[in-house]
């Protein structure tokens, strides 16, 4: 693989679902979680998909790691597309790309010992035998910065911050090159949630690994990416630079979720007075799914949906107004 | 500050205690917090999770579960009248008369306070009924009033509606309207916005502050995100292992911390981190250890264990909370001054 060629390279991914509302009877409906997202990911790089909820990042992340089925769409690994994987070629995949989700206790078996657990995915691939794990297993913990006496004992005998380190540590078992981390810190204390942030830095320094990491917090991602990507109502709407992305947000949502995350020194705006219904991913708006709540909307906004287009040599804006960015 | 008090506060926690029966003994869950809520004014309460600030909340109002008590301290609400009255150990039936009119309380997730089987509009005229002598169709009147006051739009409408119709920002609203139905003295907000979108929870905020503004409401505000803080807070209370270590002006606590817990918490942020130098990597600040034991609590500052500037005298005897420096700072730290 060429130093230029992407990691992962996303394109076009596009997830629906059916639900049934209504009760017997009622036509099903289709949530339009994820349509035409396209991103890379570098070897090594850690890229921020930032959005409110509804935007589709959990969708996007979710169907990459084979969670879910795409609808539309490719999702290439080191040039393979791993949409139709199945058998043998999905579960090599599944080595190389992991994922660790927002709450830890959901995610590990109560009945089974820190050991069990992160020795598991190495049963399941069969690596090495007994005595190689064991020594695995060990050194796995230490890496996550965990006390050996921590293998006998059982997930809810730690703390969030410990859970979310033994996630990290079963996630990183098969030595993946991408791990897709959805809301790892969100449901962590602000001390812990440090904590982990430097963990995931630790391990792209030392191992390369690359990371997916889904978020809402801005100030989080913005410290922890290399690049943001930018979701609204299953579209991407920009993406950028994490260093620039703040200072200088481009796309009309983009400017909104700058404005209003809070922030030290910040102010509280004058209210939005009217609370109108946000649009939802069941029914999003017809040409650019933010028109309906963006400040700078023409008549034009409504008839197609903008394409993400480059407006300088690493940014992409997804916006008709294009004015606005010059 | 924000509004000036006519003199005596609309709450005031009086060296309250709280303990809690476990298993592996008693919970010291809260030791002899104290703190004043004037009118008009919003006091913010941070912590993390063990802190004490929900029990903090909670007891207020007497919502403890079975196993925590209230063994000590007064907790003295005094309302539009000002006669005061101790709710930690009042009678139920005056706790009934106050919570909902003289205290009202709303939550992280408006969901799980809100009855699914009933109207939207039910639920606000209950809320009206209870404490007031009206007919359901004034009561009705005024929840549609409430209602566009929120900043919800076809209120008419939407007291036709469900819960599980409305977003959470719109509902979140709504338990903001029953909060504020019976003109109550002093609002309880725990969390109110965690679950929120950012661009609602600003909206949200803006809602609270425009209320607050027009009513003279004294607002309690439990949060665990400090960015917010100095966004909607005049006073913020911090709390570590069920005390408070610092207490001040919002702004300056801040941007002072003057107990290392404080300044500790704040360095964890990645928002003080920011920009960030792309050149090299920095991990962030971290607070090393576990938080104190709340069964078999240090002699001296609960904190010291994990206090970078911590000395022998720390671990001595239990820390007061002291006024520091400028006039309207507490800290409870022997070495505050080295801050």
């Amino acid at each position: 693989m060429s130093a230029a060629e992407p990691l992962l390279r996303i394109e076009g991914l596009t997830t629906r679902f059916q639900v049934h509302r209504g009760g017997l009877g009622a036509k099903p409906q289709v949530v339009h979680a994820a349509e035409d997202v396209s991103f890379t990911v570098r070897p090594g790089e850690i890229v921020g998909l930032i959005g409110e909820s509804g935007s589709g990042k959990s969708t996007v992340g979710r169907t990459i790691v084979r969670l879910e089925t795409a609808t539309a769409g490719r999702v290439l690994y080191r040039g393979q597309d791993v949409l139709a994987l199945t058998g043998r070629e999905l579960k090599r995949y599944r080595r190389r790309v992991q994922a660790v989700f927002q709450d830890p206790a959901a995610s590990l078996d109560p009945r089974m010992r820190v050991a069990e657990i992160i020795a598991e995915p190495l049963v399941v691939h069969g690596i090495g035998d007994r005595r190689d794990r064991q020594a695995r297993v060990a050194s796995l913990l230490a890496q996550v910065g965990l006390q050996a006496d921590a293998l006998r004992r059982y997930p809810h005998q730690f703390s969030g911050g410990q859970r979310q380190r033994i996630g990290i540590a079963r996630a990183l078992a098969v030595g993946p090159d991408l791990i897709v981390a959805d809301e790892p810190v969100s449901a962590l204390d602000v001390s812990v949630q440090a904590q982990v942030i430097n963990l995931l830095q630790a391990l792209r320094q030392e191992m390369g690994l690359a990371l997916l990491f889904i978020s809402h917090d801005l100030p989080t991602v913005e410290f922890l990416c290399d690049r943001v990507v930018v979701m609204y109502l299953g579209r991407v709407m920009e993406t950028a630079p994490a260093a620039e992305f703040s200072l200088s947000p481009l796309h009309p949502y983009s400017r909104m979720l700058v404005a209003d995350a809070p922030r030290f020194g910040g102010r509280l705006r004058p209210s939005a007075d009217q609370a109108g219904e946000a649009p939802s991913p069941l029914s999003p708006p017809s040409g650019c799914v933010f028109r309906t709540m963006c400040p700078h909307v023409i008549a034009d906004c409504s008839l197609t949906t903008p394409p993400l287009a480059p407006v300088t040599a690493d940014r992409a804006v997804a916006c008709i107004r294009r004015e606005l960015f010059s | 500050m924000g509004a000036v008090t006519d003199g005596a506060p609309v709450l005031s926690l009086e060296g309250l205690c709280v303990q809690f029966a476990a298993e592996h003994g008693l919970v010291r869950a809260l030791k002899d917090v104290s703190f004043d809520i004037g009118a008009g004014e919003t006091v913010a309460l941070v912590g993390e999770s063990g802190s004490g600030k929900s029990v903090t909340s909670l007891s207020v109002l007497r919502l403890l579960p079975p196993s925590g008590r209230i063994t000590g301290g007064r907790i003295l609400f005094r309302g539009w009248r000002g006669e005061a009255i101790d709710l930690a150990c009042a009678p139920e039936a005056s706790l009934r008369a106050v919570r909902g009119a003289g205290v009202s309380m709303i939550f992280q997730e408006p969901m799980s306070a809100l009855n699914p089987a009933f109207t939207v509009g039910a639920q606000i005229a209950e809320t009206i009924e209870l404490h007031q002598r009206t007919s359901r169709a004034e009561a009705l009147g005024r929840a549609e009033t409430l209602l566009a006051k929120v900043g919800i739009a076809e209120s008419a409408r939407r007291l036709g509606q469900y819960p599980h119709q409305l977003s959470g920002g719109m509902r979140q609203r709504v338990m903001i309207a029953m909060a504020v139905a019976c003109r109550p003295a002093l609002l309880i907000a725990d969390e109110p916005t965690t679950a929120l979108d950012v661009t609602t929870q600003a909206q949200v905020l803006a809602l609270l502050r425009a209320l607050q503004a027009e009513t003279g409401l004294g607002v309690l505000f439990v949060t665990h995100n400090l960015a917010l803080v100095p966004m909607i807070a005049d006073r913020v209370v911090v709390m570590y292992a069920g005390e408070i270590v610092e207490a001040g002006r919002a702004a300056e606590v801040l941007a002072a911390p003057k107990h290392p817990y404080t300044r500790a918490l704040l360095e964890c942020l990645p928002a003080r981190h920011l920009p960030r130098d792309r050149t090299a990597w920095r991990p962030l600040p971290t607070i090393e250890g576990a938080p104190a034991d709340l069964v078999d609590r240090p002699a001296g500052c609960a904190f010291a264990g994990r206090c970078p500037i911590a000395v022998r005298e720390c671990r001595l005897e239990a820390i007061r909370l002291r006024p520091v420096g400028d006039d309207a700072r507490l800290s409870r730290c022997l070495r505050a001054e080295l801050l």
